[in-house]
């Protein structure tokens, strides 16, 4: 078996990008600085020009990563369905706006395209002669509250079976695998207005047991606990921050473990999503051990982009310092 | 606890329900109010605003931007938005979905009147009304759209300031 590919995607430091103090520079320079081996851009944040850069963009763009040695991996771009009122945008726009960006990508070294589910299968089906004349792996994200059996998904799983392509596929991001909040979800409430300890192990109960949430919550008032408590529990707890359906009975105990392993085999590229990586290399909110032992199972040769998106909850940590925890308990689980 | 129960959960009612989404910057620009003045002439004064997401925008997606300064609303027609060597009125805004507004692309808020604002602190209240990029409801064109939520509610993004001329 050989090495797990890391990727980082540079959008993990666009808060600080997007305030004016990284610049493009900066931001692979601390990915090199990581271990990374390669990187994802976030087309509409970082490509200056787009949706059109210049040559002249693209070509100092291309020496700035060579400098640092990096690999151009995962190009990511969108379906912007909100650009027009009133409509989403309709079949023709879908395909010229994604084979326009798929060229740039080409342009610019990358060999991984990553779009939105908005595309449609319909739609990617027609762009499969395009990826492989510009030999690009085009892939859909499938990002939580998303799982592989919500029905576009399913279609989409059914275009690449009929297809049997290595040009079309999936980039799994791992907020469709959570089982509930991170550890730091409680961060944002102060020491002395809840009872943390006692909500830290309903926490716990959630995430990792299916006891149901009417008994977590008489679990609360029966150990101390009062209103606010419950407030807490149903508001950040039982439900996430980001999504109404993170954390639901669906994900709690049973991410979709059959659902990864069927769409490892049309992925070339993954999100390494997560909110929290303790000292001691764990991820309370999913389940990267069974996640991972499924990659080594399957022989995975992809990248996986470690993507935090921690500060959503906790604004305590450091993000590089968490990025570089991710990228060693990555480590540690595939050469285990 | 020291606190009651009441005065607990208004403060966790607070954290949970009070705070707007957060922006990565604020949309009005520190240090950017000035006069517009070619010689000894003065027809308005000018400001930048932040991007407003964490990513470029579209500038279609700009529903409408409402701004008060010392307390006086600005009538819409007296406001243009500066980009990448365009000007245009709010209310054309939703046809340019040719536009986009890049991370680090200045944008600017002109706004006339005669004279501009006079030197001192000034007073600026803007709320900028903007719908998603993108969401994860599809279709095609108009089929299905009533659907999807996502786009219907305009994000209403405010930010208010003290600024000098």
């Amino acid at each position: 078996m050989g090495k797990l590919n890391h990727s980082i995607t540079l959008y993990g430091f666009g808060y600080h990008y997007m305030r004016g103090e990284y610049s493009l520079e900066d931001v692979l320079k601390k990915t090199k600085a990581l271990g990374a081996d390669g990187f994802e851009i976030v087309a509409p944040q970082m490509v200056d020009g787009h949706p059109n850069p210049s040559e002249s963009w693209m070509e100092s763009f291309k020496e700035l990563y060579q400098k640092y040695e990096l690999t151009p991996v995962c190009y990511s771009i969108y379906i912007d369905s909100g650009k027009h009122k009133g409509r989403f945008l309709n079949e023709a726009e879908r395909l010229a706006g994604t084979i326009n960006e798929m060229e740039y990508a080409k342009k610019m070294g990358f060999s991984v395209v990553r779009s939105q589910d908005a595309l449609l299968p319909k739609t990617m089906e027609k762009l499969l002669p395009y990826a492989e004349e510009l030999d690009l792996h085009l892939a859909i994200e499938l990002h939580g509250p998303y799982s592989p059996s919500t029905p576009v998904f399913q279609e989409y799983a059914e275009l690449f079976e009929k297809k049997n392509s290595p040009y079309l596929g999936v980039v799994m991001d791992y907020s469709a695998f959570s089982s509930g909040p991170p550890a730091t979800v409680l961060d944002q409430f102060p020491d002395d207005v809840c009872h943390k300890e006692l909500l830290h192990k309903i926490r716990k109960l959630f995430t990792t047991t299916e006891i149901p949430v009417e008994d977590l919550t008489k679990m609360i008032l029966d150990e101390g606990g009062d209103e606010v408590d419950v407030l807490i529990a149903e508001k950040k707890i039982y439900t996430g921050l980001m999504n109404e359906k993170m954390g639901t009975i669906y994900y709690r105990t049973h991410p979709d473990y059959e659902g990864f392993r069927r769409l490892l085999k049309w992925s070339k590229y993954m999100h390494g999503k997560f909110w929290h990586v303790d000292d001691d290399l764990n991820c309370d909110e999913i389940d990267y051990p069974g996640f991972v032992k499924i990659m080594k199972e399957e022989d995975y040769q992809g990248f996986i982009a470690s993507e935090y998106e921690g500060s959503n909850f906790s604004k305590k940590y450091n993000d590089e310092d968490q990025l570089a925890l991710h990228i060693k308990m990555l480590d540690q689980l595939w050469n285990r | 606890m020291e606190k009651t129960l009441d005065e607990r959960m208004a403060i966790v009612k607070d954290i949970i329900f009070g705070r707007a989404d957060m922006l990565m910057t604020k949309p009005l620009k520190e240090g950017s109010l000035k006069n517009k003045c070619i010689g000894d002439c003065c027809t308005g004064y000018t400001f930048e605003i932040d991007n407003l997401s964490y990513r470029g925008v579209w500038v279609s997606t700009l529903e409408g931007i409402r701004l008060k300064v010392d307390g006086e609303e600005v009538p819409q027609e007296n406001m243009m938005v500066c980009l990448k060597g365009m000007k245009f009125s709010i209310c054309d805004l939703e046809g340019h979905t040719e536009v986009f507004w890049g991370a680090h692309d200045p944008c600017m808020i002109s706004v006339n009147k005669v004279g501009g604002l006079s030197k001192g602190e000034h007073k600026v209240e803007i709320e900028i009304l903007k719908r998603a990029d993108f969401g994860h409801s599809y279709g095609e064109g108009e089929e299905g759209y009533e659907n999807a939520s996502e786009f219907h509610q305009p994000q209403v993004i405010k930010d208010e300031g003290v600024y000098t001329i």
